[in-house]
C-alpha cells in the first residue's frame, strides 16, 4: 500500500489526510511542526459566513464534510450576522482542536507531532523523501505540502512589526520551511494593497473576561459586538494591511468588531495599540490573550505554482493545499483545497486520473479564479475567499452562492459527484 | 568586504563562462543550514552578524530568502533589538586562587570569576581563553573542568607545551580571561538531550577535562554514567567527578585495553558514548559500537584548532562538501 506524507497539520493538512485515507489501508502520515493541529485555525473560528455556507454544504454533500460537521458540533454561535457578513457560525477555538484530533485518530491517520520538516530530496522530478529536524529522512510515494505561508520569524521582522507571538509559535517549535523552495521551485510572494510584501493576519484575540460586563454579555448572547470608535482612533490604513479582504470594509475601521470564539473575543483588526484601545468605552481594562498589540503574523509569502488538481508544477508527486496553494483565506477554503489535494495524491498513487472540482461548484470556481487571477495586474495583491471580497462578488455573479441545501444537492447529483470523496475510488475524474 | 565564505573551495565544473555563471551557485547560495553555538545567547548577534556573515541567518548574510533552521528567538529580530550586536566577550583580569602540579607538565588552576561567568561555564563543552600576558596574541583555549557559581571560581588545566602555555606557567597570580565559550565538544545535542539512559564516557589525555561537565549534565538528566579512563597515570579530573561511582582504568595503547573496552560496552550496552581523546580514539570507538550492534551515537571532544573562538581568524575552518565551516561557531555533529 502506498505511503502518503502530508506536511503541516492545519485545516488543509487535516482535510488532505482524511481525503487521502478514506476507508483504505493506505498509510497516511501527517507531520506537524508543533504540538497541536489546526495551525492558524487555533485562532480562527469563522465558518459559513456568506459564500462559505455554500462551500461548506458542497463539501458535505461531496462526502468530505467530516471537518465541517466537527466545526458545527463545537459552535459557540450559529446563524448570526456581523457587518458585511450573514449567517456566520463560530466554532469554539477552545474546543476545536481535540475534536479534530479525535476525528483523525479514529480514521487511522498516523499523526506525528513535533515533526518539523526541514528539507526534501527529489530525483528526476519526483520527491523521494522529506527530512525532519532531527536529521532523519522519511520516504513516501506522494507528498502534500500544507505548510502555510507565514514564518520564519525573520519574515515577520522584515515585512511586519516583528514577532507577534502568534499561534504559529515559531520560537518554540522552529521555523516553517517551504519545501517547494527547498526543491528549487519558485514560490510567488503575495503583496499588500499598499504594495508591501505579504499581509497581516486580519484579527487578534482579546481576553473576554477583560472586557466590560456589557460587552461580555453581548458576545455571549449574540456572538458579536460592534463598538463605534471615537473619530481620533480611526485608522483606515490598517485595512490595506489585512490578509482577509472580506473584513477590509470601512465598518471594520470605524468600529471595533468583536466575535465570540469561546475562550477569546476575536477582534477583527490585525492589532491595536493597547493604550488607544483602552480609550474605547467597554475596553478600559482590555488585555490581549495571545499575540500582541503591536504586530501580527505576516502571511502569503510563498504560494506554490500549481495546476487546478493541486499538483505542484515542477514535481511529479507533490501536491499543495491551503495558503501554500494560493492566496486563499479561511478554514473552509483550506478544507476544500486540502480535500482535493488529498484525493488526488491517493489517485496518483494508484495510477487513477486526477480530478478537479468542476467550476459549476463554488469549490472548483474559487480554485480556477485564484489561478486566473495570479497572472492579472495586481494579481499578487488579491485574496480569495467564499466569504467576501472579489471572489464572493464573482460567486454571486455566477449564481454559485446558494443558501438552499436541496438546490446544492441537486447540482452535485447532476454532476454525478454525490458522496464522491467518501466512496472508494471511482474511475470518475471530473 | 571580507567574503571568503562566498568563494567556492572546490573547482566548479568546467563549462563555458556563460554556462558557468548560470549553473554554478556560490557557496553562499547553497550554504548548508548550520546551527550556531552562540545563537540565542547573550553574545548573539556577534561579530559575524555585524559583518554579514552570520552562519544561521540567511537574511543577515544578504540573501533574499528567510530560511534558517534555528528554533529560538530570531537572530534578525535580536539584531534589531540589540542595535546590531549582542554582548561582546572581552578579556578581564582574573585572580589565580591556587595552582596544583598534577605531573607530566600539567597544572590545574583554580581561578576566581564572577558567579555569572561560572554559571555559564557548567555546560558540556565549556571553555575559556586565557593568557598570562596583556598582549592579545597569547590567548589559549582551556576547557573548564568544573565551575562553582557559589564559590565564584572555575577549575582549568593546561600542559606546558609551547609559547602560549609557557606564559601561563610564568604568570604569577593573575591572568587575563575571556569567556564563556561552549563549543569545546561535538555533539551537544546528544549530551544535553539524552534522558534516563546508560551512557559511557571514555576519557584520555588532556581531553579528560571535558568529562566532569558532561558527566554532571548526564546525571542531572537521570542517566546512568560509567567512566573509562585511558590515561597513563592517575586521571587528574577524577576528584571533580566523584558523583560517578563506577570508573574503569584501561590502557588504550594496547590490544588488551581495547578488548576490555569491548567487554565493558557489551556489559553496559550504552545508549550513547562520549569520547574524550584523539581522532583515532573516536573512530575506533565508533567502529567498536557498530561491531557490537550499538547505534553509533557518539559525542566527541573537539580536535579542531581553536584560536579566536569568534569565527573571525579562520584557524578552525574545515571544508565540508566544498563549503568552509567555522568550527568554533558551528554546532556540528561528530559525523559531519
Amino acid at each position: 500500500m502506498s505511503t502518503i506524507i502530508i506536511i503541516g497539520g492545519g485545516w488543509a493538512g487535516c482535510a488532505a489526510a482524511l481525503a487521502a485515507r478514506r476507508d483504505t489501508e493506505r498509510h497516511v502520515i501527517l507531520l506537524e511542526r508543533t504540538d497541536l493541529l489546526l495551525g492558524c485555525g487555533l485562532a480562527g473560528g469563522i465558518m459559513r459566513n456568506n459564500g462559505r455556507h455554500t462551500a461548506a454544504e458542497e463539501l458535505r454533500l461531496l462526502g468530505a464534510g467530516e471537518l465541517i460537521e466537527a466545526a458545527d458540533r463545537v459552535a459557540t454561535h450559529a446563524g448570526f450576522d456581523f457587518p458585511g457578513h450573514s449567517h456566520a457560525t463560530l466554532y469554539s477555538t477552545s474546543r476545536m482542536e481535540p475534536v479534530v484530533r479525535e476525528v483523525l485518530q479514529k480514521r487511522g491517520i498516523d499523526l506525528r507531532f513535533l515533526s518539523r520538516v526541514v528539507n526534501a530530496r527529489a530525483r528526476d522530478g519526483r520527491v523521494e523523501a522529506v527530512q525532519l529536524a532531527d536529521g532523519s529522512w522519511l520516504r513516501g510515494d506522494m507528498f502534500i505540502e500544507c505548510t502555510g505561508s507565514a514564518g520564519p520569524m525573520g519574515n515577520c521582522v522584515r515585512f511586519g512589526n516583528g514577532c507577534a507571538m502568534c499561534m504559529l509559535r515559531c520560537p518554540s517549535f522552529g521555523p516553517r520551511v517551504s519545501l517547494t523552495a527547498r526543491l528549487g521551485i519558485q514560490d510567488h510572494m503575495g503583496m499588500r494593497q499598499d504594495g508591501a510584501v505579504g499581509s497581516l493576519s486580519g484579527s487578534c484575540e482579546l481576553r473576554k473576561d477583560s472586557l466590560s460586563p456589557r460587552l461580555q454579555r453581548a458576545l455571549e448572547e449574540t456572538g458579536v459586538s460592534v463598538t463605534p470608535l471615537p473619530k481620533e482612533l480611526v485608522h483606515r490604513s490598517m485595512l490595506g494591511k489585512k490578509s482577509c479582504r472580506q473584513y477590509a470594509l470601512p465598518d471594520f475601521a470605524d468600529n471595533i468588531v468583536l466575535l465570540d470564539t469561546g475562550g477569546h473575543a476575536k477582534m477583527m483588526t490585525p492589532y491595536f495599540p493597547i493604550d488607544r484601545l483602552r480609550q474605547v468605552p467597554g475596553f478600559e481594562r482590555a488585555l490581549y490573550s495571545h499575540g500582541s498589540s503591536v504586530a501580527n503574523s505576516v502571511r502569503f509569502l510563498s504560494r506554490a505554482p500549481r495546476d487546478d488538481s493541486m499538483r505542484v508544477r515542477g514535481a511529479e508527486n507533490l501536491f499543495c493545499a491551503g495558503e501554500k496553494s494560493g492566496f486563499f483565506v479561511g478554514h473552509t477554503e483550506a478544507m476544500a483545497t486540502g480535500t482535493l489535494a488529498g484525493y488526488n495524491a491517493a489517485a496518483l498513487a494508484e495510477n487513477l486520473p486526477l480530478m478537479r472540482f468542476p467550476t459549476e461548484l463554488a469549490c472548483g470556481d474559487i480554485i480556477a479564479a485564484e489561478s486566473e487571477g495570479l497572472d492579472q495586474e495586481d494579481g499578487l495583491k488579491q485574496r480569495y475567499t467564499f466569504s467576501g471580497g472579489i471572489y464572493f462578488e464573482r460567486m454571486q455573479k455566477r449564481g454559485l452562492y446558494v443558501m438552499d441545501t436541496a438546490e446544492i444537492r441537486s447540482r452535485i447529483r447532476r454532476l454525478g459527484l454525490t458522496g464522491f470523496f467518501a466512496a472508494p475510488h471511482a474511475d470518475a475524474a471530473a | 568586504m571580507y567574503s571568503e565564505s562566498t568563494q567556492r573551495v572546490t573547482q566548479p565544473e568546467t563549462g563555458s563562462p556563460e554556462q558557468t555563471r548560470q549553473t554554478v551557485r556560490t557557496v553562499r547560495e547553497t550554504a548548508p543550514r548550520l546551527k550556531c553555538i552562540d545563537a540565542g545567547s547573550d553574545y548573539c548577534p556577534c561579530h559575524l552578524a555585524e559583518s554579514g556573515e552570520c552562519i544561521v541567518c540567511s537574511v543577515l548574510r544578504g540573501e533574499e530568502q528567510c530560511s534558517c533552521d534555528w528554533t529560538g528567538a530570531c537572530i534578525l529580530a535580536q539584531n534589531k533589538w540589540l542595535l546590531g550586536h549582542g554582548v561582546r566577550r572581552e578579556s578581564r583580569e582574573a585572580r589565580i586562587i591556587s595552582r596544583e602540579d598534577v605531573g607530566q607538565g600539567t597544572e590545574v588552576l583554580r581561578v576566581a570569576v564572577t558567579a555569572r561567568m561560572a554559571s555559564q561555564l557548567t555546560r558540556p563543552g565549556s571553555f575559556v581563553f586565557v593568557r598570562g600576558r596583556p598582549e592579545a596574541c597569547f590567548d589559549t583555549p582551556l576547557a573548564v573542568i568544573s565551575a562553582f557559581p557559589g564559590k565564584q571560581e572555575i577549575v582549568l588545566a593546561y600542559t606546558r607545551l609551547g609559547p602560549k602555555t609557557k606564559t601561563l606557567a610564568a604568570c604569577e597570580d593573575r591572568l587575563w580571561l575571556r569567556g564563556p565559550y561552549w563549543n569545546g565538544i561535538l555533539g551537544h545535542e546528544l549530551m544535553e538531550t539524552v534522558r534516563n539512559e546508560r551512557v559511557v564516557l571514555v576519557l584520555s589525555g588532556m581531553a579528560q577535562v571535558c568529562g566532569p561537565n558532561i558527566a554532571r549534565t548526564l546525571l542531572r538528566n537521570g542517566n546512568r554514567v560509567s567512566i573509562i579512563y585511558g590515561t597513563r597515570g592517575y586521571p587528574f579530573v577524577a576528584p571533580y567527578i566523584q558523583e560517578v561511582p563506577a570508573a574503569y582504568f584501561v590502557n588504550l595503547a594496547s590490544q588488551t585495553g581495547w578488548r576490555e573496552i569491548r567487554s565493558l560496552l557489551t556489559q553496559v550496552r550504552p545508549y550513547c558514548l562520549f569520547s574524550g581523546g584523539n581522532d583515532e580514539q573516536h573512530s575506533r570507538l565508533r567502529a567498536t559500537m557498530t561491531e557490537l550492534g550499538l547505534k553509533p551515537r557518539l559525542a566527541t571532544s573537539k580536535t579542531h584548532k581553536m584560536c579566536c573562538g569568534e569565527g573571525i581568524c579562520g584557524a578552525c575552518v574545515t571544508v565540508t562538501n566544498g563549503v568552509q565551516i567555522r568550527t568554533c561557531k558551528a554546532r556540528l555533529d561528530p559525523r559531519d
